[in-house]
């Protein structure tokens, strides 16, 4: 999958405008910005995958310093394989934890990220208090998020969605529900929006390789393609904070 | 979460049996896309066809395996073609 999709796997790329690059490198810097990620900022990044974003951040901020945090070994073995080469472990760290019980003191981050996994959470309102347990006051938890569009959905829009939850073996999440779970955490200033410019191209196109003018599914594609006739979703974010 | 929708001149020179088909399979439309598996697949539809229609055939498959897979996503979509079998 790295092979394919790159150390960055989200199925969109948040871009500043439509004519913007769509790059997974700009993308990250774009959405650090969106999130309020600042020199000297310690950040959570909640299911690194191999650290794509993690790195891309710590290049672009100055003395951040970023702990990721993945389930799986073997992401983390080679998150770690990747940031050492990157030279950059003095910046990046990655621990192997559940997200709903992280391995850090209570008000350790000033910025907590999630980009495209609270649908990977089977509780995600323990995911939140964890989120404004580690949170320093006044910090900030970001999602970055496919989310399903609110009830009522049409028999073919629900069928989607239950096919997508099973292909990635997750439950896309509403943002009403985010917001819902924010709330019963007791982070404050909750505030919500579609982006208004995403691309999915380099998704997409990580599926495929292309020669003589033809074109494969790889490995990737072929566990993963599936186009959903009425997908009810959209990508967007909710932004709150730990009560100052 | 799809872009935007393609044009369809080179749907015209497509055999709707062709068409049939990859709508049924999604990996018999992906295979027409390939070029090195694409003769076979056109084989196995049994289609009488002339040299003109075969080129012409081609030339609309080459079309659309050069544009971005998501625009060939979305061309796949507007032909109704939605899964894998």
């Amino acid at each position: 999958m790295v092979q394919a999709a790159g150390t960055t796997l989200q199925c969109g790329l948040v871009k500043r405008s439509d004519e913007a690059a769509a790059t997974p490198e700009d993308s990250t810097r774009y959405l650090a910005e969106l999130a309020g990620v600042t020199p000297g900022d310690r950040v959570l990044d909640a299911g690194c995958g191999v650290g794509g974003p993690a790195m891309a951040i710590a290049r672009a901020v100055p003395d951040v310093v970023i702990d990721g945090v993945t389930v799986s070994e073997v992401q983390a073995k080679l998150a770690r394989d990747l940031i050492a080469e990157a030279g950059l472990a003095d910046k990046v760290r990655v621990h192997v934890a559940d997200f709903h019980r992280l391995p850090f003191g209570a008000g350790s981050f000033d910025v907590a990220l999630y980009l495209e996994v609270t649908g990977y959470a089977p509780d995600r309102n323990s995911l939140y208090r964890e989120s404004a347990r580690v949170l320093r006051p006044g910090g900030t938890v970001y999602v970055k998020e496919v989310f399903r569009r609110e009830d009522p959905l049409t028999e073919t829009q629900r069928l989607s969605v239950a096919d997508f939850d099973g292909l990635w073996a997750c439950r896309v999440p509403t943002l009403s529900e985010t917001i819902d779970g924010m709330r019963a955490a007791g982070l404050v200033g909750i505030r919500a929006r579609e982006y208004p410019f995403v691309s999915m191209e380099h998704f997409y196109e990580s599926m495929v390789s292309r020669d003589d003018g033809g074109i494969r599914l790889n490995e990737f594609g072929r566990a993963f393609l599936e186009i959903f006739s009425d997908f009810p979703a959209f990508f967007g974010e909710v932004k709150a904070q730990r009560q100052a | 979460m799809t872009t935007r929708s393609t044009g369809d001149d080179y749907l015209a020179d497509i055999p709707g049996e062709l068409v049939i088909r990859a709508q049924q399979d999604m990996d018999y439309a992906i295979r027409l896309l390939d070029s090195e598996r694409r003769q076979e697949a056109i084989a196995e539809a049994e289609l009488s066809l002339s040299e003109e229609q075969l080129a012409k055939l081609n030339n609309a498959l080459d079309s659309i395996a050069q544009m971005s897979f998501q625009d060939v996503l979305q061309a796949l979509k507007d032909l109704s073609v939605t899964r894998m079998v």
